[in-house]
């Protein structure tokens, strides 16, 4: 798991990372968390977790096999929410990774199906939650690669 | 409080009649009496689950003449599973963070207390399923891990303890046991891997008195049916129903939870006690007495959620004092409390590949992951020798992941189940002579059953349906003579009583967790009486 010294920088440790895979988000989430609000490392960095158009089709997807549950604007019940207190509590703890989200997404869900959906499908929903909890787009997508998503630690921004 | 009257010969010709208080209750001795009451003082309605209450106003020739007579809304949309308390013409209902008093007759609500957590929710599985009262005081948990009191006749807070830990996904949901002076209660959970267990907490100050791990600790009993210790840190074996209480013995029947991860076992070799078992302790330390497991190292999450009604019936030539327990494995069980045999068991929903574990590629199996039978019990009807149990019939592919994983707050599951669609799901509520274990008529649901059942003297049953209809059959063939949807799925409490000696029946609805597909609503309460 990648953790971020605090005195070193999130913007100096992004370009020891610029030949990973990750190059471009992880900092984003390291500047979140060091410099406060995600618009600030936005406009900062340039660089989001994934892009406007992936969170679009996650969006179409959540509609279709989501909302039922977990409500047209994540808001829950019956199932639970995906937005707001209840999920920076469950998810936003610094206990959990990008990837115990996706972990839990496209083993368990929906769940009528369990795992019915592509991977990509599952990164894309992924990518529309992170959109509605105020998390930055930028110019890449979510790669649903498991190695790369652990890398990212989901806290407070 | 109740006043009433007390009156003393005062000379000749002069009677004095003075108002008193009425002690508050009710006492253990009427708690002992619960079955023949016509309130409804415990979750089950009496110590022993026998969900049978004398009344016989409402029969199956005038049933349908029923008609709403008032309703409370709960303004909550968290699941209904509340099961009602009436005492002294007082009925008592919670939402997840409300306990409401309010009249039975009107709905006119008393009082109101809301529960402000403290604490982040144990787990997901969002729930409370109500109170228990015993000497003026209701009594309570919280998912987010508090036991709490209130004064039954203001709904002030009178103590409150942190009795589960939240940060291990501990949530007490359960209506808590009350006997003498302890309150017994633990913590729901299995599948978010909590290590189980139930305890006893004083009435007057919530102090804990006694603790039984369901999951048992280094050295304990059981423990070495987990292959390692390891396994047994998130182990499961969570509380989701309240225990059926013997007052002859003081002993509790207390049902245990499924092991976790639910469809992995490899790191658990083992029978993994005291998952899925029928757990009898002394009521009053905690201590084992004997154990029945239903289901020996799960790989279905097929908790044992139902042990009661106990009761008293010739079984097999002579008379027996019996103990019914429902499993989510598909079975009813009837056991003899002295001997501990099992007389008889009777399937009462579609079983098929019970014994082949999930593998990765998926196996088809029946029941499902959501049962077989479910947190509601039996109802016992006496005076017709009938057991009355609802039950699910839906299956579906159950997979076992490569590698379990644990991911705080969330299910532990070690795979996945493919649910069937649903309109290849049904329910069924299944008469079973207790004598025989024969089945005396089953009635077939368009959708899992999973509400309370209640019996009367007048032989006429309550229920629910997950398409939001309350229904009134005749317990002598399962002929329904009276339905009425209300608009939200009821999935929790059916009682009746008596108020001023008319008969009610109250009806829980609102919402059910998501994977039912059920009809949603509301929290609300309807009670229902003749014209």
């Amino acid at each position: 798991m990648t953790t971020i010294k605090k005195e070193e920088p999130a913007c100096v440790y992004r370009r020891k990372l610029r030949h990973a895979r990750l190059a471009g988000w992880v900092p984003l989430v390291a500047c979140l968390a060091l410099h406060g609000s995600p618009s600030a490392a936005m406009a900062d960095d340039g660089a989001g977790l994934y892009s406007e158009a992936q969170a679009g089709r996650g969006e179409a997807l959540y509609q279709q096999y989501c909302s039922a549950c977990h409500g047209a604007r994540l808001q829950g019940n019956p199932a639970a929410p995906l937005t707001g207190e209840a999920f920076r509590a469950r998810w936003e703890d610094r206990k959990h990774t990008l990837d115990d989200l996706f972990y839990i997404i496209r083993s368990l869900m929906p769940n009528n199906a369990p795992g019915s959906l592509a991977k990509a499908q599952y990164a894309e929903i992924v990518a529309y939650i992170l959109k509605v909890n105020g998390y930055a787009a930028g110019g890449a997508e979510l790669v649903p690669d498991a190695s790369a998503m652990k890398a990212v630690t989901l806290q407070p921004h | 409080m109740k006043k009433s009257f007390v009156c003393a010969a005062a000379g000749m010709l002069l009677t004095v009649c003075a108002p008193v208080q009425a002690q508050p209750g009710p006492t253990q001795e009427e708690l002992n009496q619960a079955g023949s009451s016509t309130e409804w003082l415990l979750s089950n309605h009496d110590y022993a689950g026998v969900r049978f209450v004398d009344l016989k106003q409402i029969t199956p020739a005038n049933a349908g003449s029923l008609r709403p007579v008032c309703m409370f809304q709960g303004a909550d949309l968290n699941r209904a599973l509340n099961n009602p308390l009436v005492y002294r013409g007082v009925m008592y209902v919670t939402t997840l963070l409300s306990t409401v008093a309010l009249d039975p007759a009107t709905c006119k609500v008393k009082w109101r207390h809301d529960w402000k957590p403290k604490a982040k929710d144990g787990n997901s599985s969002i729930k409370n399923r109500g109170v228990a009262i015993k000497d003026g005081k209701l009594v309570r948990g919280t998912q987010d891990g508090y036991l709490f009191a209130l004064d039954a006749e203001t709904g002030k807070m009178l103590w409150e303890v942190k009795a589960a830990d939240s940060e291990k996904f501990e949530a007490l949901s359960i209506n808590p046991l009350i006997y003498d002076d302890l309150v017994i209660i633990g913590p729901s959970g299995s599948e978010y891997g909590v290590k189980g267990w139930i305890g006893a907490f004083r009435l007057d100050s919530g102090q804990q008195v006694w603790k039984f791990n369901t999951i048992p600790d280094d050295g304990e009993p059981g423990a070495e049916t987990w292959g390692s210790a390891d396994s047994r840190l998130k182990g499961g074996g969570g509380i989701w129903t309240t225990p059926s209480l013997d007052t002859a013995n003081g002993l509790i029947y207390v049902a245990v939870g499924n092991p976790a991860p639910d469809f992995f076992a490899s790191q658990r070799p083992g029978a993994n006690l005291y998952t899925n078992s029928m757990t009898v302790l002394d009521a009053r330390t905690g201590k084992l007495k004997w154990t029945f497991q239903a289901v020996p190292h799960d790989t279905h999450d097929w908790d044992l959620p139902v042990t009661s009604p106990l009761f008293t019936a010739n079984v097999g030539g002579r008379k027996r004092d019996v103990v019914t327990v429902g499993s989510k494995d598909g079975l009813l069980r009837l056991l003899d409390r002295e001997t501990r045999e099992v007389l008889y068991a009777v399937q009462v929903t579609t079983r098929t590949n019970i014994e082949v574990e999930p593998t990765e590629e998926g196996v088809y199996t029946c029941p499902g992951v959501a049962g077989g039978v479910e947190w509601s019990a039996p109802a016992y009807s006496p005076k017709l020798d009938l057991v009355v149990v609802p039950t699910v019939d839906w299956c579906g592919v159950f997979k076992r992941d490569e590698e379990p994983r644990f991911i705080a707050g969330q299910l532990f599951f070690g795979g996945s189940f493919n649910w069937d669609p649903v309109e290849k799901s049904r329910g069924w509520l299944t008469a079973v002579k207790a004598s025989t274990g024969e089945v005396q008529w089953k009635y077939q649901s368009s959708q899992p059953m999973v509400a309370a059942v209640t019996a009367t003297s007048g032989d006429v049953l309550f229920t629910g349906e997950l398409t939001g209809d309350f229904l009134v059959l005749d317990a002598r063939n399962g002929n329904v003579v009276y339905r009425f949807n209300g608009g939200g799925t009821i999935v929790g409490g059916v009682i009746t009583y008596a108020v001023n000696r008319k008969q009610y029946v109250a009806v829980v609805s609102g919402m059910a967790a998501g994977f039912w597909q059920a009809q949603s609503g509301s929290m609300t309460v309807t009670v229902f009486a003749l014209p």
